[in-house]
């Protein structure tokens, strides 16, 4: 990946009336990257991309783009396009005068408009289509002439804000494939809004994720993944368990914790000094299931309250005796423990992280 | 066991769809019935009218009706029936010039109304929500007094002391007094002022339910605000545009209240023709005819927009 950064986000607030939607958010996006912004409903996600495309002028910092400052340029003349979550197509446009829209003012020849045209419906398989309403298409055709209008201009940068929200399952995870082949083909540098954790991990080459405003976490699925910067992030990517306990010593690499009931269990911590409150994170594929009698480091008694057959594993939801639950991933040929059965979990130190 | 489960309730399901039927039937009717009564029988009334024959009497035209069922009566009275009428509306230039002023004074006055129309249309429908009810009321506040008062105070606005005058003489804009009163000036401003709101409801009707993103997606793909206005937000209003021009013109062509009050003697429109035919010549039959060649060629453009709607919408699908 280039590491040229194409667009510089620097300590960016934006207020609507008392409400901080955006706050103090800094972000440098590399050219030809795929970034996705992850965050639940409300968190500011939209109001962040609507300021990149220039619908909303941030209250403080700047936006740049190659180096240059984009505050107060309209949206019309940034080098840069939004796909829109409502797909926002003209209605009383056919699918060729949609695409074409942004072609009239490009500074393209006539020929060439055609060309791009032509080109852009081939990408989007929208051959056949040309002459009609947006009325008269199926939801994915709808999303792909909204995603074709918007890369007609060959932009710096693509804003997508939830480009598949409207589509149902199977539709969207044949079309996440196809955006990312597109993105890698074109080399365009593509942010992407959506609340569907899954889809960043499987698209972004890196992630961010906001709450409340807040840009808390940014960096690769494997490092939101494995290293979350927060409770909040470790609960957002993936399923995770997160254990209540008090740092009671602290090693370079790892810390030992001691739950409520006095069990300890050793992590891999990069913060947090003894005596801190913390939470130590241990993903539901990371535990297995020990004999009840073996003693070792890492153990958890527990006992099984639901189990449900996945096919390649076993799904096993247990309370610890703190009362808490907790979810286990069992693999493979793995006996199924019974409801109301003693158990014990067992996990690497390795795979455990303390969180704050 | 095999075969179809009806569920419980399956039953009132089905009888439901029947019962709907009758409502919607029934909520067809009303409609009918007061088109049948209030449209279809003046109209026939009228057109039965516009092809007898003025006679001093009373009524006064022939033939009458018979009241009998005697077909002999009936073909006697049928063949009494004539056109001259319209023989004479084709002969006398009189008629084809009033129809000419009409339509030449209702088209302008539509034309202004519609671009000054579209601008408070637009400034409503881009209000913060609640202004817009506020601005709402006061285009329509107007229809809460008499059409016609509102129409004669404009004679003490557009006469030669009236306000307009005196302010523009105390601007000094001009140095002596505007004849404006009595002529098609003062018809044109009478009618752009009557029929203001009729072109601003339903084009703020179209402008507001238009989605904000498409213009913010036009300016995206690099458009310029004028063209978004053009490219995007007129023709998606186009049905407003269309359904206030008509709301405006139509009436504005068989006008009567307004070119009597506030134009001239040679203000011929048709509404006065039509009026002063059948009150003060008592001819009741030609101004029927009037009537009905009035509302043929108003008729016409909204059977031709139609047809072309039509033809449009079959080829798009
Ligand atoms: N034009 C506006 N006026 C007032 N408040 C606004 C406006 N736009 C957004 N907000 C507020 O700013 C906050 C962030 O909104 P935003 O649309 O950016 O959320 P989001 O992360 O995109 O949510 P979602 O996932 O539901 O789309 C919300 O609390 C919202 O109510
Ligand atoms: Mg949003």
């Amino acid at each position: 990946m280039d590491s040229k950064t194409i667009i510089r986000i620097q300590t960016v607030t934006k207020r609507f009336g008392p409400a901080v939607a955006v706050r103090n958010v800094s972000l440098d996006l590399a050219e030809g990257e795929f970034f996705c912004l992850l965050g639940p409903s409300g968190c500011g996600k939209s109001t962040l991309m609507r300021m990149i495309a220039g619908f909303e002028e941030p209250d403080e910092g700047r936006i740049e783009l190659d180096g240059a400052d984009l505050v107060g340029t309209p949206p019309e003349r940034r080098p840069l396009n939004m796909m829109f979550q409502s797909y926002a197509l003209f209605p009383h446009m056919t699918v060729s005068g949609n695409i074409a829209y942004g072609l009239r003012r490009g500074g393209l020849d006539k020929a060439e408009q055609a060309a791009r045209l032509a080109e852009m419906i081939r990408i989007a398989r929208l051959d056949g289509f040309e002459t009609r309403y947006p009325a008269q298409l199926s939801g994915g055709q709808r999303q792909r002439v909204a995603l074709a209008r918007a890369l007609a201009r060959r932009p710096r940068v693509l804003l997508l804000d939830e480009p598949l929200g409207a589509l149902d399952r199977s539709l969207r995870e044949s079309t996440q494939a196809e955006l990312k082949e597109l993105q890698a083909r074109l080399g365009t540098t593509f942010v992407m809004v959506t609340h569907d954790q899954d889809e960043a991990m499987s698209l972004a080459d890196r992630i961010g994720i906001m709450q409340a405003g807040s840009l808390i976490q940014a960096g690769s699925p494997r490092e939101v993944y494995e290293r979350p910067a927060s409770r909040f992030v470790a609960g957002f990517i993936g399923a995770a368990n997160l254990i209540e306990g008090t740092i009671i010593r602290r090693e370079p690499v790892f810390a030992r914790i001691a739950l409520a009931d006095g069990t300890e269990i050793e992590a891999r911590a990069e913060t947090g000094e003894p005596g801190d409150a913390v939470a130590v994170m241990v993903r539901p594929e990371h535990l297995s299931l020990a004999a009840g009698d073996v003693p070792g480091p890492n153990r958890l008694a527990a006992t099984v309250t639901a189990t449900a057959f996945l096919g390649d594993g076993v799904s096993i939801r247990a309370r610890l005796a703190s009362g808490q639950d907790i979810r286990v991933l069992a693999h493979g040929g793995a006996p199924e423990p019974l409801r109301g059965e003693a158990i014990t979990l067992a996990f690497a130190a390795d795979a455990a992280r303390v969180v704050t | 066991m095999s075969g179809v489960v009806h569920p419980p309730g399956e039953g009132g399901k089905r009888r439901a769809p029947s019962k709907r039927r009758w409502g919607s039937r029934l909520v067809l009717l009303a409609p009918a019935l007061w088109l049948a009564l209030f449209v279809l029988v003046p109209l026939l009334i009228v057109v039965r009218m516009s092809v007898s024959e003025s006679v001093r009497a009373r009524p006064p035209y022939r033939p009458q009706l018979p009241a009998s069922l005697d077909p002999e009566l009936w073909r006697e009275a049928l063949g009494e029936l004539t056109l001259d009428n319209y023989r004479d509306l084709a002969a006398s230039s009189l008629y084809g010039e009033a129809l000419l002023t009409s339509l030449g004074l209702a088209f302008v006055a539509t034309a202004i109304i519609l671009v000054s129309g579209y601008g408070i249309a637009l400034a409503v429908a881009r209000a913060p929500q609640n202004w817009r009810m506020i601005l709402l009321a006061a285009v329509v506040l107007p229809f809460w007094t008499s059409f016609l008062v509102r129409v004669y105070a404009w004679i003490g606005i557009l006469k030669s002391d009236g306000w307009l005058n005196q302010a523009f003489l105390a601007l000094g804009l001009i140095s002596a007094p505007l004849a404006i009163l009595n002529t098609n000036a003062a018809v044109v401003i009478g009618l752009v002022y009557a029929y203001l709101p009729f072109m601003i409801l339903p084009l703020h009707a179209s402008l507001e339910k238009q989605d904000p993103a498409l213009l913010e997606a036009a300016a995206d793909l690099g458009a310029s605000p004028l063209r978004r206005f053009w490219t995007v937000t007129v023709p998606l209003s186009l049905p407003g545009i269309v359904a206030g021009s008509l709301l405006c013109f139509i009436p504005m062509v068989g006008e009567f209240v307004v070119p009597e009050l506030l134009g001239g003697t040679e203000t011929l429109m048709l509404g006065r023709v039509l009026w002063s035919e059948f009150f003060s010549n008592a001819n009741w039959p030609l101004a029927s005819a009037i009537a009905v060649v009035l509302l043929a060629i108003l008729i016409l453009p909204i059977v031709a927009l139609r047809e072309s709607e039509r033809r449009r919408q079959e080829a798009a699908s």
